[in-house]
Order: structure tokens, then C-alpha cells, then sequence
């Protein structure tokens, strides 16, 4: 129940600031209405009291003869209809009195109401004394109970009314202080889906906020989009040119005149389309990595993934070429890391000439593929990590993303990757992992 | 025909090259924008230049300046990646005469090549014609009053030369660049001996030889 209250009341903006209004208005009025009755009936009290003390005073002061007590008549008044009183000697003997059962002697001679009960009802009393004589005027409290209560009624009488005028009023006015965010929905209602721009739209300061958290993603997925975009174009234009040298290719092993350029093109030809594939895998894998989802970690010994992945390039994977020192339990994704190392290797075998050493090394949660081969120009080992960058003069097949792709899974792993140059020459790239991943 | 063609690419350019030899034009391939403008600082006898747009250290558009600003107007056919319309206007506003999108035919970048050819030298035809003598160039034909020449590869190539270079002379040096490039080996006597086949073929009188001026055609 209070479930399904609480989910209409998420359910409309508009509804759940009427409700909380009003309650909020019905509690502040019901506080303010307590504070009213309990003066209204302090004053009235007061006021009655005053009243009672007067008519004491006038039938103090008009005490005649015994008869003339007894033929006194009550006065009519709406709140003092059963105005009584009663008159004793002082030595207890009754006088006068209005009632049959009359007020009894009372010990003080205070001229201060106060109330007694008389047979099982609720007296305001006023005494006054003389030498001989003893006069008490009382009225039934219930008169002033009466007067709290009809002024009780009337209070809320007109606080059902003013609930029954306040609820549309409510519900408009806040539907008016609404209207700002009508606006910023018709405006992204109105939006064209591939429409991006920042909402150029002035609102009130509660929800600018939103509209500029909005703005903010807007112009996130639109990095994103564009990187995308360009990816794809770059992809398209570097899968052309293999595509371009297969296609020449081919017309050669079709129709040159030379024997021996039809046998050389076939050739190429079948290494053209491995080079192709091989790009196409790297694209894939690459595309993957920027739009997939976070990958699991899961806990990863670098030794056993370098191990295998020496193996797997055709690499012994002895001491001169895995030195572990220090291994430290880490957490990654080994499919990832597996294709970090391929990477890696794949490039100091084809960069660094047939018969350089290519070395992993391993220092803590630090791993690193170095060889010994004639390392990087200084002008491209700033820019061979760029995707589709390849050097001058490359005679080796690529297209630039092994390094893109060791970046990419080095940065979903937190892992600080560097490439540079050793100074005993050779190419060195190292990936710090993160020890706080343990 | 001697062909400049600086291409980054291994596999297109190679193909590139066997395809053009095979279309009997002499090529010298170089990888990338620098050893091109090497070789055409060095080299005065390329009939036309074949760049590709994206390469290493020298980009084409840039190569493609400079051969505007030193070389005149040399042909120069572009090769790209590149399809978009701006990418294709860029390409001829910087200076380009031709434009290729990869990948193409290697029948049109010959086609395409001959056609470049001809505009420069100022033809509306791809078949040259010298008196008697007419030479189609794309389906290496050769023909004297009608009659079709049985020509070699080399002769015909000599022949080409003559005509595409009537009136001026061409030296041995000339001929050698031309018909070899910078990966052929020359033999001093293979031109002698090739140029008096044709003179057979053509008849004697038609190919002129003037001491240090070289060879051409000469009508009586």
C-alpha cells in the first residue's frame, strides 16, 4: 500500500508538490488552530470571568432585605442563561438562593472565580463577604467550553472550505511553476535523433543543472560519435589501399605477358589478402575494445600469460628471454593481456630484424617486451603509437594499430604505458600495471 | 615512356609497376615523398608522375606542390584513399591533372596515363601518326602505308620515343633514361643494335643520325 502511494506520488511532479503542500498547509493550520482555540478560550474565560466578577459586584452592592434577594430574577443572556447564585448568613445558614440545591458556604473569601463542582457539575464561582452575609454567583463552565467549541467549529468549517478553494489552486500554480521543464522536454522532444548541440534554452536555476548536465553528455557522445566516425573512415581508407595492391594483383597474375610477373603476383597476391585479414582482425579488435564492455578482472599471473604468449610466437621461453623478478599477484582480463603481449612480440619480431633478442622482462607489477634491434627514429616514436601511423620506408606488413591496441588494453587496465628507446639501442615498450588492482 | 611513381604501399606498388611495365612504359618506384623529389631533382626525363596522397615524410599534395612550383607542368596522375568530393577537388586544386581512387583498374590507370600522355604532348588522339607511320600507343600497334609493322617490345618503344619527340633529337643518354630508368642495366651496343632492326623494318632513310645530337625521324 504505502508502496504503490509512493510510486503515484514519483509518478507526477505536479501531484506529489500538491500533496506535500497541502499536508504541509493542513498541519500549519491545524498547529495555528490549536494556539487559537487555546487563546480564544483563555480570553473568553477571562472575558466571563470579568462578566461574573461585575455581576457579583452589582448584587453585592444591591443586597437588600431577604425578599427583595428572593424576588431577584435571573437576567437574560445567551451565555449567562444559568447565571446562579446563593447567599448565606455567615454563620451557615442559607438566605437566598436561585437553585434548589444551592451553592454550599464557602471558606475563602477570595473575589477570584474559581470552579467547584456541584452535584456533578462544573461551577465558575465568585464569592464576595461581608459582616454577615456570604454571596456566591456561579455560572456552569460549560459556557465557556461552549463558546471553544462553537469557535472551534467555525474554524474549521472555514479551513474545509479554504482546503476544498486551495487544492485547484494549488495544482495550477504548480503546474504554472512547472512549466520550465515543459519547456526543455518540448525542445528535446523536438530534437532531431542525430541532433547534438547544447540546449541554448534559459531556465529557471533549479533546473539549469540538468540542462547543462545534459549538454555535457550531448557533447560526450558527440566526441564519441565523431571519434567513431573517424575511425570508421580511417578503417575504410586503409583497408583501400590493400585492396587497391590485391586488385593489382590479381589483374597481373590474370593477364601480364611475363610468365614470371604472373607467378610473383599470385604470390602477392595471396600475401596482400593475409595482410588484409590481418588489418581487419586488428580493426575488430581494436573496435571492440573502445565499444565493449568493461572487461571482468580476474587474478592474472604475468609470468604464466608472458610464458604462453613466447610460446605462441614461436619463442623459447627461457631465461635469456622471460627474466621474472619479483612477480606480484595482479587482476586483468588474460584475454586482453594475452593479445598485449601478441602485439608486442609480433612487432619486435617483425621491427627489430631476424636476429634480434627480444626479452620480457617482468619487476614487480611492471612488464615489459624489449629487443635489440635498430629501435625508432626520435620523430616517430612520438607518433608511432598513433592509430594507422606507420613509418617511412616499412617494409613489414601492418597498419598501424598494434600499438593502438596495446595502448587501449593498457588503459583499461589503469596501466601507465611507454615506449621509448633503450640507450644499449633497441625498441622497449613497458606497461606499469596498477598495484592497488591487487 | 618513362614513369615517376612514388607509392608507400609494397603490394600496390609493385603491382603498379609490373602492370606498367607490362604496358611498355619504363617505371622508377620510389616509397616515399622525399626519394620521389630526389629523384626528380636528379632526373629530367619522367614523361609523367603517379602519386599516391598519403605517404610517409613527403605527402603527395605537398610533393605535387613542389613539382608545380619547379617542374612546370609535368603530368602528374594522383592516387587516394580519398573519395569524398572535397577530398577529389583538393586534389586537382593543388595542381593535379588526373585523379584515381583506390582501388582501380589497372587497365584504367594505364588508359588513363595514355590519355595524360597525349594532352601533354597535344594530341586529341592517342595514335600518333608521323607521315606514312602511325603508332597507337594503348594497343601497341605499329603500322607504315596501311601495312602492320611486326615490331619488338623494344622496337616499338624506339619508335614511340621518335615519334612522341619529333622534331628534336634524341641523345643515347636520353634513350637510355627513358627506355631503362634507374633499375635497368644498359649494354652500350643493345640501342645500336635495336635501332637498326627498325631502321630495317622502316626502311633506312627514315631514322636520322647526327653525331652528338643523337637520332630522329627525317623526312626526305
Amino acid at each position: 500500500m504505502i508502496h504503490r502511494i509512493q510510486h503515484w506520488l514519483k509518478h507526477s511532479l505536479a501531484t506529489r508538490l500538491t500533496l506535500l503542500i497541502l499536508l504541509a498547509t493542513i498541519i500549519a493550520w491545524s498547529g495555528f488552530s490549536a494556539v487559537l482555540l487555546y487563546e480564544a478560550r483563555k480570553e473568553t474565560a477571562e472575558v466571563l470571568d470579568d462578566q461574573l466578577t461585575a455581576y457579583a459586584d452589582l448584587l453585592w452592592q444591591n443586597l437588600g432585605g431577604e425578599d427583595d434577594l428572593r424576588s431577584n430574577n435571573n437576567q437574560d443572556n445567551d451565555y449567562h442563561d444559568e447565571l446562579a447564585f446563593a447567599v448565606y448568613h455567615l454563620d451557615g445558614r442559607l438566605v437566598t438562593a436561585s437553585q434548589q440545591r444551592p451553592f454550599p458556604l464557602q471558606p475563602s473569601a477570595s473575589k477570584k472565580p474559581y470552579s467547584i463542582n456541584l452535584n456533578g457539575k462544573e461551577w465558575q464561582i465568585t464569592v464576595r463577604s461581608g459582616e454577615n452575609h456570604q454571596l456566591i454567583v456561579g455560572e456552569p463552565l460549560k459556557n465557556q467550553l461552549k463558546i471553544a467549541e462553537e469557535l472551534s467549529e467555525h474554524l474549521l468549517e472555514i479551513a474545509l472550505w479554504a482546503l476544498l478553494l486551495l487544492l485547484p489552486l494549488l495544482y495550477l500554480a504548480i503546474r504554472q511553476g512547472l512549466k520550465p521543464l515543459k519547456i526543455v522536454d518540448a525542445e528535446l522532444a523536438r530534437r532531431a535523433p542525430n541532433n547534438l548541440d547544447a540546449l541554448n534554452i534559459v531556465v529557471p536555476s533549479e533546473i539549469a543543472p540538468l540542462r547543462d548536465r545534459l549538454n555535457t553528455l550531448f557533447a560526450q557522445v558527440n566526441q564519441t560519435l565523431a571519434r567513431e566516425r573517424r575511425f570508421t573512415a580511417d578503417a575504410a581508407h586503409e583497408l583501400r589501399t590493400p585492396l587497391a595492391g590485391l586488385r593489382v594483383q590479381i589483374e597481373l597474375a590474370q593477364s601480364s605477358p611475363r610468365p614470371e610477373t604472373r607467378e610473383k603476383a599470385l604470390g602477392k597476391a595471396i600475401h596482400g589478402v593475409d595482410r588484409t585479414t590481418r588489418l581487419v582482425t586488428q580493426l575488430l579488435a581494436l573496435s571492440r575494445l573502445d565499444h565493449g564492455e568493461t572487461p571482468k578482472f580476474e587474478a592474472i599471473s604475468l609470468s604464466d600469460l608472458a610464458r604462453s604468449a613466447l610460446l605462441e610466437a614461436h619463442l623459447p621461453a627461457d631465461e635469456a628471454h622471460l627474466s621474472i623478478e619479483q612477480p606480484c599477484a595482479l587482476i586483468g582480463q588474460p584475454l586482453l593481456l594475452g593479445l598485449l603481449l601478441r602485439n608486442l612480440l609480433e612487432n619486435a619480431k617483425h621491427y627489430a630484424g631476424p636476429d634480434a633478442e627480444i626479452v620480457i622482462q617482468i619487476r614487480g607489477a611492471t612488464l615489459s617486451v624489449c629487443d635489440n634491434g635498430p629501435g625508432v627514429s626520435i620523430d616517430d616514436l612520438a607518433r608511432i603509437g598513433e592509430r594507422f601511423y606507420r613509418p617511412a620506408g616499412q617494409s613489414q606488413p601492418g597498419a598501424g594499430l598494434g600499438l593502438s591496441i596495446v595502448r587501449r588494453i593498457a588503459d583499461l587496465h589503469l596501466a601507465k604505458f611507454k615506449i621509448s628507446n633503450r640507450a644499449a639501442g633497441g625498441f622497449c615498450a613497458e606497461i606499469g600495471f596498477r598495484r592497488e588492482l591487487q | 615512356m618513362r614513369i615517376l611513381l612514388v607509392e608507400d604501399d609494397l603490394l600496390l606498388g609493385e603491382g603498379i609497376q609490373d602492370g606498367l611495365i607490362d604496358a611498355g612504359f619504363v617505371v622508377d618506384w620510389f616509397q616515399d615523398g622525399e626519394a620521389g623529389r630526389t629523384a626528380l631533382q636528379t632526373e629530367h626525363s619522367f614523361d609523367l608522375v603517379v602519386l599516391d596522397i598519403a605517404m610517409p615524410r613527403l605527402d603527395g599534395l605537398s610533393l605535387l606542390a613542389w613539382i608545380r612550383r619547379n617542374l612546370g607542368d609535368l603530368p602528374v596522375l594522383l592516387l587516394t584513399a580519398r573519395d569524398s568530393i572535397e577530398d577529389r577537388i583538393k586534389g586537382l586544386d593543388a595542381g593535379a591533372d588526373d585523379y584515381l581512387v583506390k582501388p582501380f583498374a589497372l587497365g584504367e590507370l594505364i588508359a588513363r596515363l595514355h590519355a595524360l600522355l597525349r594532352r601533354a604532348h597535344g594530341r586529341s588522339e592517342n595514335s600518333l601518326t608521323w607521315h606514312s607511320i602511325v603508332l597507337d600507343p594503348v594497343h601497341k600497334t605499329a603500322s607504315k602505308d596501311g601495312a602492320s609493322l611486326d615490331l619488338t617490345a623494344m622496337e616499338f618503344k624506339l619508335l614511340h620515343l621518335l615519334m612522341a619527340n619529333y622534331p628534336h633529337y634524341l641523345s643515347r643518354s636520353q634513350f637510355d633514361e627513358k627506355l631503362y630508368g634507374w633499375q635497368g642495366e644498359i649494354e652500350s651496343n643493345t640501342l645500336d643494335v635495336h635501332l637498326s632492326h627498325l631502321r630495317k623494318k622502316l626502311g633506312s632513310e627514315v631514322i636520322r643520325n647526327v653525331r652528338n645530337l643523337g637520332w630522329r625521324l627525317e623526312s626526305n
